[in-house]
């Protein structure tokens, strides 16, 4: 795939009394002074948000300029649909210059769902099972059960998230907590405890994608999306809001994007530099390791316990904080980790910088009822 | 007193045999595939030749937490919200996500024996509202109709 990240911008993640939409253009207007273009010059534009507002709507503040504007909306994983219809705008030849908005607003406390918009009758609500945080609690469970790991793992994910939070000045969670502290805070949905969630919170994330001859024009450091690829899940995995599941397994959906995304870029996960993982929860982060392939199911101690995934490590991995740290909007999550990759491989995260220039990235969202969009972004 | 009948939200989702709950769900006529609840198509292979099949009842714990705060609407919150655990019970065909009860919430165990329930949840609630939910098997009884 030959499109380039030529501009990024972000409405810090937390709480705010700022409108959504608001928190919207923002993200937009520091995409677009990153880029050194005007929204005048965008010719194709996409967003996505569940709480926060059709993003089509942003044009009454942004300029009405007749561009086509696109909704989109994959759950947790809106993002990755927000800039793979961007990147396919570009790669199609529709256009030139892309814009991509994620933006939410979010209510406190876990998401109330409606089972019907999954097809589940409402006696699956009553019973106390629409509850997103409960799969989390019930899948990694399982998963540590399967391969013997020490629960204490999740609380080791936490801090590290909590640590690169702690030096991400955008991130809404910047106080970091010891192994100790988030092991033995209250437990919310066994195994995992309250400083292992992320929670819902708000704020927008915003890149403009050019085509090659595009970005040569615009900067000299733009940022390759080599591989952009979805997958919704098949037959035989472990997802969110099912009332039952197979007894036959398969591998999920993250495992199919992501085997995708590497094989479209022609790289593998060891050449990864720097990767940002879906951890709705530290357990998310745990099992995400592995699905990518950045290491085999059941290796992830060696990996957390020898500093590997820290900032200076072998294979850094949230380097921004993560969702634990940054809270999730959904329409804007996954948009954040390509942002954080981007910054990272032109050396401007300030505070956070991988060091030794990283040339090789790797993002993966996760999105209910069991879908995930890697990325694969390289210098 | 076990009944003969269940409330009509749970039509469809559970059949009374002899006064004991049965979960009812599809089977395909094509590749045998089990699913709970009944649907009107495979998951698995996509044909529309699904029959409705009775699942066992009796079957073990795959994996489990604990709820320990109150899931928002349409939750039917009873006055006092008490943690409650739940987890899906492999039935040998398919796994069936239910609330456990019948032992402390957090003594669950993977592979822990456990068998079918309906009846009222929340014993404050007046209109005796049904749900199901599976119980630790300790005796080897059938389940119930409560």
């Amino acid at each position: 795939m030959d499109v380039a990240i030529v501009g990024v911008g972000l409405h810090p993640f937390g709480r705010f009394p700022t409108p959504a939409q608001d928190m919207a253009t923002t993200a937009i207007r520091a995409a677009l002074t990153d880029t050194g273009v005007q929204w005048s010059d965008i010719d194709f534009a996409v967003g996505g948000s569940r709480d926060g507002g059709h993003a089509d709507a942003l044009v009454q503040d942004l300029g009405l300029t007749g561009t086509p504007f696109m909704n989109v909306y994959n759950g947790c994983a809106t993002g990755g649909s927000a800039l793979l219809s961007g990147a396919n705008a570009i790669a199609s030849g529709m256009a030139d210059l892309v814009l991509v908005i994620g933006f939410d607003k979010h209510e406190r406390g876990a998401f109330a769902t409606n089972p019907a918009e999954y097809g589940i009758g409402e006696w699956f609500g009553e019973m106390g099972m629409m509850v997103t945080t409960q799969f989390f609690g019930m899948k990694i469970q399982r998963y540590l059960d399967q391969y013997d790991l020490d629960p204490r793992l999740l609380a080791e994910l936490s801090a590290k998230a909590l640590r690169n939070g702690a030096r991400n000045p955008n991130a809404w969670r910047r106080h970091a907590l010891s192994v100790d502290e988030i092991a033995d805070a209250e437990m919310v949905n066994d195994p995992l405890t309250k400083y292992m969630f992320c929670s819902p919170s708000e704020g927008a994330a915003s890149l403009v994608l050019a085509s090659p001859a595009k970005a040569r024009e615009l900067r000299d450091d733009p940022v390759w999306l080599r591989a952009v690829e979805f997958r919704t899940r098949k037959y035989g995995t472990f997802e969110v809001f099912s009332p039952s599941l197979a007894v036959e397994g398969s591998p999920s959906a993250t495992e199919f994007a992501a085997k995708a995304a590497f094989e479209s870029a022609g790289v593998g996960p060891d050449d990864i530099d720097v990767a940002q993982v879906q951890d709705t929860e530290a357990g998310a982060e745990l099992m995400h390791l592995a699905e990518t392939g950045l290491c085999e199911h059941g290796q992830q101690s060696d990996l957390i316990m020898s500093g590997a995934l820290e900032i200076d490590g072998r294979l850094p991995v949230n380097t921004d904080g993560g969702c634990i740290a940054n809270g999730e909007p959904i329409g804007a999550s996954g948009l954040r980790q390509v942002i954080e990759c981007t910054l990272q491989l032109q050396g401007r995260a300030d505070g956070r910088q991988v060091p030794d220039n990283p040339r090789t990235a790797f993002t993966q969202v996760y999105g209910a009822p069991g879908l995930s969009t890697c990325t694969v972004l390289t210098r | 007193m076990p009944t003969d009948s269940v409330q009509s939200h749970l039509s469809g989702l559970i059949d009374v045999v002899d006064g004991q709950p049965r979960l009812l769900g599809s089977r395909c006529g094509s590749c045998g595939t089990e699913t709970f609840p009944v649907q009107s198509s495979c998951p698995r292979c996509s044909s529309e030749d699904v029959e409705p099949v009775e699942l066992a009842t009796r079957g073990t714990v795959w994996t489990w937490t604990v709820q320990r705060f109150a899931p928002k609407p349409p939750f039917r919150a009873p006055k006092v919200f008490e943690p409650f655990a739940l987890g899906y019970v492999d039935l040998g065909t398919v796994r069936v996500e239910a609330r456990l009860a019948g032992k402390p919430v957090e003594q669950w165990k993977i592979g822990d024996p456990v068998r079918l329930v309906v009846g009222a949840l929340d014993e404050d609630d007046e209109s005796g509202w049904q749900a199901f939910w599976f119980e630790a098997d300790t005796d080897g009884q059938e389940g119930q109709v409560r």
